[in-house]
C-alpha cells in the first residue's frame, strides 16, 4: 500500500453488552463472556430453541425510539458510534455532519443477507410482493439508507462475499485510501439472524446444538450470530492534519478465491494460505512479525482444521509460536459483520496487549495443534495482528493491522 | 505507462448470444422483448427473456444444476476469456469483479417456499448455497480456477459500473496481471410481478462480461481503452452525484465534454444537459429491455465494438447523431438513492 491508512473511529453493537461501547464490549470479551444463548427462530415456529447469539433491542437506552427494521437500527448505531468516536459527529445532534469534509467520505458496507428479515416477513403475511419490496430487500438498501442518513456522499458499494464480506469491505476502502483516490472511508459489516440462514445452515448440517468449540477435538459446529461494525478509515495524513486520535494502521490486506467447491473450503486451506502470503506482502512484513491471528474459527470440522494447516503453510514452525483464537466462541458467527468485530479485536489487542481467549476449549485435537488462547485472555504485548475470513463461494481474505 | 485495455468481451442478452449475434441484432434493430414464457403470468408486460435452451450445454455437470443467474455470467465470461485470443492465466493472477442487483431470486424463493411449507428437512442444500449473492461469482471461480480476488459487489444500475473500476484498480495496480468484470441477472416471477406492477414496463435478464488488462506488446485483441472512471453518491440530489462522476471521469481521462463522441446510459436526461444536443445518446434498454445492473455492462460492450469497428448501431441512438470517427464515449449510470458511476473508454 502506498499512503499509510489507519483507523481514527471504531463502532459496533455485538451481542456482548450491544449498546455500553467499545470498551465494555472488549472487556466482556476478554474475560470469556459467551452470549449464545438458546432462542427460537427469528419468525418461524420450528419447535426448538436454537443455539445462537442475538441481540437484544430492549438493551437499548430508553431514549431512543421504536427500533423498527433491526438491521438498521444496529448498523446506525454502530456507524453513529464510529463517526463520533473519530471526532467526524457531534454526539447530541444526529445530523447534519459538524465536519465538512465528511461530504467527500465515502461508505463501503459488507452484508451477507441484508434486510432479509423484511423479505421473511413479507414472504409469511401474503406470500407475495408488494410493488416496492423489491428495493427495501435488496443487499444494497442498507449502504443506501446509512449514506442518506449521515450525508456519506463519497464513492461506495456494498460488497457481498460471503463470510468475508466485512474483511473485504475494509480491506478494499483501505486500497482505495491508500491508492490516493480519497482521504476518508467508512467501512463495515451488518447482518441479522434470520430463518433463511438458521434453515440453511442447518440443512448444510453445520450448526452445533452443544458449546461452540472452536479448534477443540469435540467440537460439533457454529452458533449463527449477528451484529454491525464500523471504522473510520483516514488516510495518515488526513488523520494527523485534523488532529485526530489513532486506534492503528491497516497495514495489509488480499482476497484470494479457492475455485474449489461453492459451500466447502479447499481442504488444505489453499486459499487462505495464498491471502495470508498475498497480505504480508503487501504489508511488506515477514510473516514473523505477525504476533496475533484472530481466526476464522467457525467452530466446523472442516473449517477449523482447514484453517490450522493454512496458518502451519504459511508460518511452518512458527506458526506453533503465534497466538490464534476464535472470538466466534462467544459471538457466534455473525456473517458481514463477523470480520470487522474480528478486525477490530486485532485492533484493540494491539492497543492493549491482551489476546481475547477461545472459549469452550476442554480437549486438544492433534491434527488442531496450534496455540489457540484456551479459555482465558492472554496479555501479549504484540505490535501486528492479522485478522481471517473465509465463506462460501470459495472466498477468503486477511487483514493485517498494526500500532498506529 | 501502460493503458488499460478492454481486450475480450462476452454478451448474453435477449437480442443475441455473443458478440456477432448482438451486432447483428442490432444492425437489424431486432428487439428482444415479448410475452413472458419462462413462468406463467396474467400479465401482458413485455420482457427480455433470455430463450438459448443450449446455453448450458457445453457446461460440467455441476453447473447445470446451477441458477440462471449463474449460467448467464459462465456463458458471457466464457466468451470474453476465448474472445481474448491467449491462454487464460487464472490462478491468482486473474481477479474477478461481479456486479448484480437481484441474484438468483428463483433459488431464494424456493428455498423459502421450503421452509413456509415446512419442508425443512428436506429442502435442497443447492437452493440455499446458490441463493448466496456470492454464489455466481463463486460458480465462475470454481469453473475457471480464478484464485485471485473474487468480489462481488451488489446495488443498481451502477453497480456493473462500479464492478468494472474495482477491476481496473486491481488490474492497474499490479495486483493482477487481468481483471474480468461481469454482470449477470435473471428474471424471477416476483421481481417480474413487482416491477410490473410498479409501472417498470421491461424487464429482462442476461449478462455481460469484459476482460480487463494492461496493454502490452503481447495484446492480441484490443478493443479500446479505459481512459476514466469515477463514482459518486448525493443522496439528495441523485443528478448532482451523476454530474459529479461525470466531471471526474473526464478530469481523470483529461478530457471534456466537447470530446465524447456518444453517451451511453438509461438514465437522467438532465445530468446530461452538459453535453451538446448533437452528442448521440444511445441505449439498448429499448430492445433488450432493462436487466438493471447488467445493462451498464451491455452498454461498455456495445461501446467496446462500436470504438472498434468505428460506427454505432443507428438503432440504438436515441438523440442526437454519429458526424465523425468515434474517438471517445462515456457509459454511465444514475441510481435513484443517489449513486451516479461514469466511464471514458477511448479508441485504441
Amino acid at each position: 500500500m502506498r499512503n499509510p491508512v489507519v483507523i481514527t473511529g471504531i463502532g459496533l453493537v455485538t451481542p456482548l453488552r450491544p449498546f455500553d461501547g467499545l470498551q465494555a464490549f472488549w472487556e466482556a470479551l476478554c474475560s470469556g463472556e459467551d452470549a449464545i444463548k438458546r432462542a427460537p427462530a427469528p419468525l418461524l415456529d420450528t419447535k426448538k430453541n436454537w443455539l445462537m447469539a442475538g441481540i437484544d433491542l430492549s438493551l437499548r437506552p430508553p431514549k431512543d425510539a421504536d427500533p423498527g427494521n433491526k438491521l438498521f437500527v444496529i448498523a446506525e448505531a454502530a456507524l453513529s458510534m464510529a463517526l463520533h468516536n473519530a471526532g467526524l459527529r457531534n454526539a447530541t445532534r444526529p445530523a447534519p455532519l459538524t465536519y465538512s469534509s465528511l461530504l467527500n467520505v465515502g461508505l463501503v458496507t459488507g452484508t451477507v443477507l441484508g434486510n432479509v428479515l423484511l423479505k421473511e416477513s413479507r414472504l409469511m403475511d401474503t406470500g407475495k410482493g408488494n410493488p416496492g419490496d423489491d428495493n427495501m430487500e435488496s443487499l444494497s438498501s442498507l449502504r443506501s439508507y446509512l449514506a442518506s442518513k449521515f450525508e456519506l456522499s463519497g464513492a461506495g458499494f456494498t460488497v457481498s462475499t460471503a463470510c468475508a464480506s466485512g474483511t473485504d469491505a475494509v480491506g478494499i476502502a483501505a486500497r482505495m485510501i491508500a491508492a490516493g483516490k480519497c482521504d476518508v472511508m467508512v467501512a463495515g459489516g451488518a447482518d441479522v439472524l434470520s430463518d433463511f440462514a438458521l434453515l440453511g445452515f442447518s440443512v448444510l448440517q453445520a450448526l452445533t446444538d452443544d458449546k461452540v468449540r472452536p479448534f477443540d477435538r469435540k467440537r460439533t459446529g457454529l452458533a449463527l450470530g449477528e451484529g454491525a461494525a464500523f471504522v473510520v478509515l483516514e488516510s495518515l495524513s488526513h488523520a494527523s492534519a485534523r488532529g485526530a486520535g489513532i486506534y492503528g494502521s491497516v497495514l495489509g490486506y488480499a482476497s484470494r478465491a479457492d475455485a474449489n467447491h461453492l459451500t466447502g473450503p479447499h481442504r488444505e486451506g489453499r486459499g487462505l494460505s495464498e491471502a495470508m502470503t498475498a497480505a504480508i506482502s503487501d504489508a511488506g512484513l515477514a510473516s514473523a512479525d505477525v504476533g496475533y491471528i484472530n481466526a476464522h474459527g467457525t467452530g466446523t470440522g472442516y473449517n477449523d482444521l482447514m484453517e490450522t494447516k493454512a496458518i502451519k503453510n504459511v508460518f511452518r514452525k512458527g506458526a506453533y509460536e503465534i497466538p490464534v483464537s476464535s472470538t466466534k466462541s462467544m459471538l457466534g458467527h455473525s456473517f458481514g459483520a463477523a470480520g470487522v468485530i474480528e478486525a477490530v479485536c486485532c485492533l484493540l489487542a494491539v492497543r492493549d496487549g491482551i489476546i481475547p481467549p477461545t472459549i469452550n476449549f476442554t480437549e486438544k485435537d492433534p491434527e488442531c495443534d496450534l496455540d489457540y488462547v484456551p479459555n482465558e485472555a492472554r496479555n501479549h504485548e504484540i505490535r501486528t495482528a492479522m485478522s481471517l475470513s473465509a465463506g462460501f463461494g470459495g472466498q477468503n481474505a486477511a487483514l493485517i493491522v498494526g500500532k498506529g | 505507462m501502460s493503458r488499460l485495455t478492454i481486450t475480450g468481451i462476452g454478451s448474453v442478452t435477449p437480442i443475441g448470444i455473443g458478440k456477432e449475434e448482438l451486432r447483428q441484432s442490432l444492425d437489424e434493430g431486432a428487439s428482444g422483448l415479448a410475452r413472458i414464457r419462462k413462468f406463467p403470468s396474467p400479465l401482458k408486460t413485455p420482457s427480455g427473456e433470455i430463450r438459448d435452451p443450449g446455453l448450458d450445454k457445453n457446461m460440467a455437470a455441476r453447473f447445470r444444476r446451477v441458477a440462471a443467474v449463474s449460467k448467464y455470467a459462465l456463458s458471457a465470461v466464457d466468451m470474453a476469456i476465448k474472445d481474448r485470443g491467449l491462454p487464460f492465466p487464472g490462478g491468482n493472477e486473474t481477479a474477478l469483479v461481479m456486479g448484480l442487483t437481484h441474484g438468483a431470486l428463483t433459488y431464494t424463493e424456493a428455498f423459502h417456499g421450503s421452509l413456509l411449507r415446512e419442508e425443512r428437512g428436506s429442502a435442497s442444500p443447492l437452493f440455499f448455497s446458490d441463493s448466496v449473492l456470492n454464489a455466481p461469482a463463486g460458480n465462475v471461480s470454481i469453473c475457471y480456477g480464478i484464485r485471485g480476488p473474487v468480489h462481488t459487489l451488489v446495488g443498481g444500475p451502477a453497480t456493473s459500473l462500479k464492478a468494472l473500476m474495482l477491476s481496473m484498480r486491481m488490474a492497474n495496480s499490479g495486483e493482477v496481471a487481468g481483471a474480468i468484470a461481469v454482470s449477470s441477472e435473471e428474471l424471477n416471477e416476483l421481481s417480474f410481478s413487482c416491477y410490473s406492477r410498479l409501472g417498470m414496463t421491461a424487464i429482462s435478464e442476461g449478462a455481460g462480461a469484459v476482460f480487463i488488462e494492461k496493454d502490452g506488446p503481447e495484446t492480441t485483441s484490443r478493443y479500446c481503452y479505459l481512459s476514466g472512471a469515477a463514482s459518486r453518491c448525493c443522496p439528495s440530489d441523485p443528478a448532482e452525484a451523476l454530474q459529479g462522476a461525470i466531471q471526474q471521469s473526464l478530469d481523470e481521462a483529461g478530457l471534456t465534454t466537447r470530446d465524447i463522441d456518444a453517451v451511453m446510459t438509461d438514465t437522467l436526461p438532465q445530468a446530461l444537459t452538459r453535453f451538446s444536443n448533437a452528442t448521440p445518446i444511445v441505449t439498448l434498454a429499448h430492445l433488450t429491455g432493462s436487466a438493471f445492473s447488467v445493462n451498464a455492462m451491455w452498454h461498455i460492450i456495445l461501446a467496446s465494438m462500436s470504438l472498434q469497428g468505428g460506427a454505432l448501431p443507428l438503432s440504438v441512438i436515441v438523440a442526437g447523431r454519429q458526424t465523425g470517427d468515434l474517438r471517445h464515449i462515456m457509459v454511465c449510470a444514475s441510481e435513484s438513492d443517489g449513486v451516479g458511476a461514469a466511464v471514458v473508454l477511448s479508441k485504441t
